[in-house]
């Protein structure tokens, strides 16, 4: 697969959902997915997951909760299109476990920095073979009545 | 002494096709002896021809692992190390995470379902 022009598309709400979640659980990582259709490359049902490890500096899935919501999305015909945690005192890259970590090619790897208090680092990254490569990350509209000016806009380019 | 009833799955064939001489092969309920199904992700359908699932037999996970790379070799190797199960992976026998029941030595039998999942994880470190 090449992605010519790689870009996450997601809405304002599913962007707020992600935020709130990395703020909540601060100072520990937070972590979940967002699934969608296959093949659709759309982010639409968002799954907040519990990070197993409890930890300001690793985060895992619970394995138990993970084969439940992947077979969730398997009976609905969606895969996960993103799967995102936070850094709570790094910024928002992929570390070299999460690299070592990453087994979904097709899945946008969403990045969250909760270390300061105000603004937000949200960055997404295609991880495949142990190659990052960021991408665009375009918040749309449609979001079920979500404020129009909210972090959003402002996070999305907020990278350092 | 009666045998035991062998459980039907709904993917078993209405007993009628199974005495139709015309029904094709493979599509009855002839004995099949690998009958522990596999459920393979994704990333590691490259050892499978792109099969979401394969089937293997063996008493044991490692067993039947082992059968499994007969037929898809180096698969094997994507799940366990010398220390046991890798912990990129994570290998569920039904509903359960071997990890919380025998690991590698886990039992297996005919019927069992065996979820092989990446594991998702990671850390700013």
């Amino acid at each position: 697969m090449s992605y010519a022009h790689p870009m996450l598309t997601i809405s304002s709400l599913l962007y707020e959902k992600i935020v709130a979640h990395a703020r909540a659980d601060h100072p520990d990582e937070a972590c979940g997915v967002v699934a969608g259709p296959v093949g659709s490359d759309r982010p639409k049902r968002f799954i907040a997951m519990l990070n197993a490890e409890r930890s300001p500096t690793f985060y895992r899935f619970d394995s138990q909760e993970q084969l439940r919501v992947w077979r969730e999305m398997d009976d609905r015909d969606e895969e996960p299109v993103v799967i995102y945690h936070s850094h709570t005192a790094t910024e928002a890259y992929p570390s070299r476990t999460d690299i070592s970590y990453a087994s979904e090619p097709g899945a946008h790897y969403v990045l969250v920095s909760t270390r300061e208090p105000d603004g937000c680092e949200f960055r997404s990254f295609r991880i495949v073979d142990g190659e990052v490569t960021e991408e665009e990350v375009r918040i749309t509209g449609e979001s079920d009545g979500a404020a129009e000016a909210g972090p959003g806009e402002d996070g999305a380019a907020a990278a350092e | 002494m009666i045998p035991p009833a062998r459980r039907l799955k709904p993917s078993d064939k209405p007993k009628s096709l199974t005495t139709d001489c015309h029904a094709p092969r493979g599509h009855t309920l002839e004995h099949r002896p690998m009958a522990i199904e596999v459920r393979i992700p994704t990333i590691l359908r490259t050892y499978t021809g792109g099969a979401k699932s394969v089937e293997g037999a063996g008493s044991t996970l490692a067993e039947l692992l082992g059968d499994l790379d007969s037929r898809h070799q180096g698969l094997r190797e994507r799940l366990v190390d010398d220390a046991g199960l890798r912990r990129f992976v994570n290998v569920y026998l039904n509903d359960e995470d071997v990890r919380f029941l025998g690991g590698l030595e886990t039992p297996v039998t005919d019927g069992d379902t065996v979820t092989v999942l990446p594991a998702v994880a990671g850390g700013s470190r």
